[in-house]
This record gives structure tokens, C-alpha cells and sequence, in this order.
């Protein structure tokens, strides 16, 4: 391997940009090579020493540009705000509609589930109209159709 | 197997269910049924009227209700008619017609005689005729229209009777 194509490897090696492949050949040679050890420690001490030193640019933000991102934000929560005011008015236009079907549903339910019940009793005899109430006693085996 | 004999086999289980359900409806045809008016009351037994107490294993049975005692006034045994219903007379006011439906279920029409002869339509129940063979009794009652707190009970069951299970 050649000097500078092996100290361009060292670089990429120390910054961890190599392929999987490279990288096992360069560390062969760093396991051979004292020199390439200790310029590998030097990339990296340098590296070091550079993200530590390297100074922070900030742009200045101007005052319209501050408050442009409050008026964004503000902005942003009331369109959150009406998406769920949204979804909340669907939710009431269909309670509209559904309280009502749901009344309707167990007055149904109320009135046919006895008439099932005593249809049950009676055996399925369309005419005991003058039968008030029937009793059934599964222990004793008696039913009982008490009449007015 | 050849279709001739699945032919032969299946006219024959045919046959053995249409006499199975010829032999059912005979046999159900032939059913006695009792048929008892009991009057139920707190009060004693009136002297001089000869009325029998009913019988302990049925008054068990009625043991909700309140009375303390209860006397048969009137006690009949009757077949049930197919096609027409049987009439059976337990009283000047009280009739009750018995037909068997279907071979399955024994129908209970219950009139009311009132005082000029025209007889009106009370009820009609059923009950499985399977249930009475197994002891089950039919019970029709009411609150007695002539005596303050007293009771009239029409009780159908099998006859002979069978204890209930």
C-alpha cells in the first residue's frame, strides 16, 4: 500500500467512513505498522481538538422573524383546535341521530321481549285473554295461569 | 352398495317413522286426563257438605299459594279428542274443553258458564303431552267472584296420575 493512499485511509478510518472490507485491511496494517499507530492517535487527538475549538456561528434572528415563528405556532394550534372541534361537531351530528334510534331500540326491545316471555308460558295459544299472570315452578312441575 | 338396496333401506326407515308417528298418535289419543275444581279457603270444611280435601302430594305442589285448605268440588277423568275437543262439565259455571295438537300438546279451553246459559271463552293454554307423562299438572286460577278471599282452581294432569320428578 502505498504512503499517501494509506495515510487517506487512515483518515477515513479514524472519521469511520471506511467499508468493512478496508477497514480490516487497515487495521492488519495498523497491528503491523507502529508508524500508522501513531498517526492514527495524532488524526484523532487533531480531531479531537478540533470539534472542541470549533466556534458556533449563530444567525441573528431579527424581530420580524421571531415573531413570524410565534404567529406560525398560534397559527398551527388553531388549525389543531378546529380539526377536533371538527371531529367533535360529526361526533354530536351523529349522537343526534343515534340517541334517539338507541330510545327507540329498547322501547322495542321493553315491549316484545314480555310478550315473548308469556308467549313462551302459554305455549304459543293465541286467546287466554282473561289470563293475568303465569307462574311456572320448574321444582314442582306446575305451571299456573291465573285468570281475572 | 348398489342403489336398489339404499332404496330398499330407505323406504324402510320410511315406513318405521311413519309407524312410529301413527303409533304416537294412538297411543297419545288414548290418554286419560284429570280434571279436578278445587275451591281454596281459610275457612274449615262446611258441615254437612261432602267435600274431600285434595290430595297431599298436589296440595304439596300449590304450597305458594296462601289458603289453608283446599277441597275438591269436582273430580273428572276424561280422554281429549283429535279432531273435536272433548267437553268436560266441573260445574253450572265451569267447563272446560280438552284437545290433543298435534300429537304433542294437550289444549285447555276454559269457559265460563253465566247465568242465562251463553257460555264465554275464558282461556286457552297448552301443555306437552311429554310433561304430563312425566307428572307436570296444568293449573287454571282465579279469585272467587262469590267468596271474599277465596280461590277456584281447574287442575289438568295425567291420569293415573304420576308424581312430579
Amino acid at each position: 500500500m502505498k504512503t499517501s493512499e494509506l495515510t487517506l485511509d487512515l483518515q477515513a478510518y479514524v472519521d469511520g467512513e471506511l467499508e468493512a472490507g478496508r477497514r480490516a485491511e487497515v487495521e492488519r496494517v495498523l497491528s503491523d505498522d507502529a508508524a500508522a499507530r501513531v498517526l492514527v492517535e495524532d488524526l484523532r487527538r487533531l480531531g479531537e481538538i478540533v470539534r472542541e475549538h470549533e466556534p458556533i456561528h449563530r444567525v441573528q434572528e431579527s424581530r420580524e422573524f421571531y415573531w413570524s415563528q410565534i404567529q406560525r405556532r398560534i397559527e398551527q394550534e388553531e388549525r389543531a383546535e378546529a380539526r377536533a372541534s371538527g371531529s367533535a361537531s360529526r361526533a354530536v351530528h351523529w349522537l343526534r341521530w343515534l340517541v334517539p334510534a338507541l330510545g327507540v331500540a329498547a322501547v322495542a326491545v321493553m315491549v316484545t321481549l314480555p310478550r315473548q316471555r308469556v308467549a313462551e308460558l302459554a305455549s304459543g295459544t293465541p286467546s287466554g285473554e282473561f289470563v293475568s299472570v303465569t307462574f311456572r315452578s320448574d321444582s314442582e312441575g306446575v305451571t299456573v295461569h291465573w285468570v281475572d | 352398495m348398489t342403489i336398489w338396496k339404499r332404496w330398499v333401506r330407505g323406504m324402510a326407515v320410511l315406513a318405521m317413522a311413519g309407524f312410529v308417528s301413527m303409533a304416537g298418535r294412538v297411543c297419545a289419543a288414548g290418554s286419560e286426563y284429570r280434571v279436578q275444581l278445587v275451591w281454596g279457603t281459610d275457612e274449615a270444611r262446611p258441615e254437612g257438605k261432602d267435600l274431600k280435601p285434595l290430595d297431599e302430594a298436589t296440595r304439596n305442589r300449590l304450597r305458594q299459594f296462601r289458603w289453608k285448605n283446599y277441597f275438591v268440588t269436582q273430580s273428572k277423568t276424561s280422554t281429549a279428542g283429535v279432531k273435536e275437543p272433548t267437553r268436560v262439565v266441573l260445574s253450572d259455571q265451569c267447563q272446560v274443553d280438552l284437545r290433543e295438537v298435534d300429537a304433542t300438546h294437550l289444549e285447555v279451553r276454559m269457559f265460563n258458564v253465566k247465568p242465562g246459559g251463553e257460555t264465554k271463552h275464558v282461556a286457552s293454554k297448552r301443555i306437552g303431552l311429554a310433561e304430563l307423562k312425566k307428572g307436570e299438572i296444568m293449573v287454571y286460577g282465579g279469585d272467587s267472584k262469590d267468596r271474599w278471599e277465596d280461590c277456584w282452581m281447574v287442575i289438568i294432569g295425567s291420569h293415573p296420575p304420576v308424581p312430579a320428578k
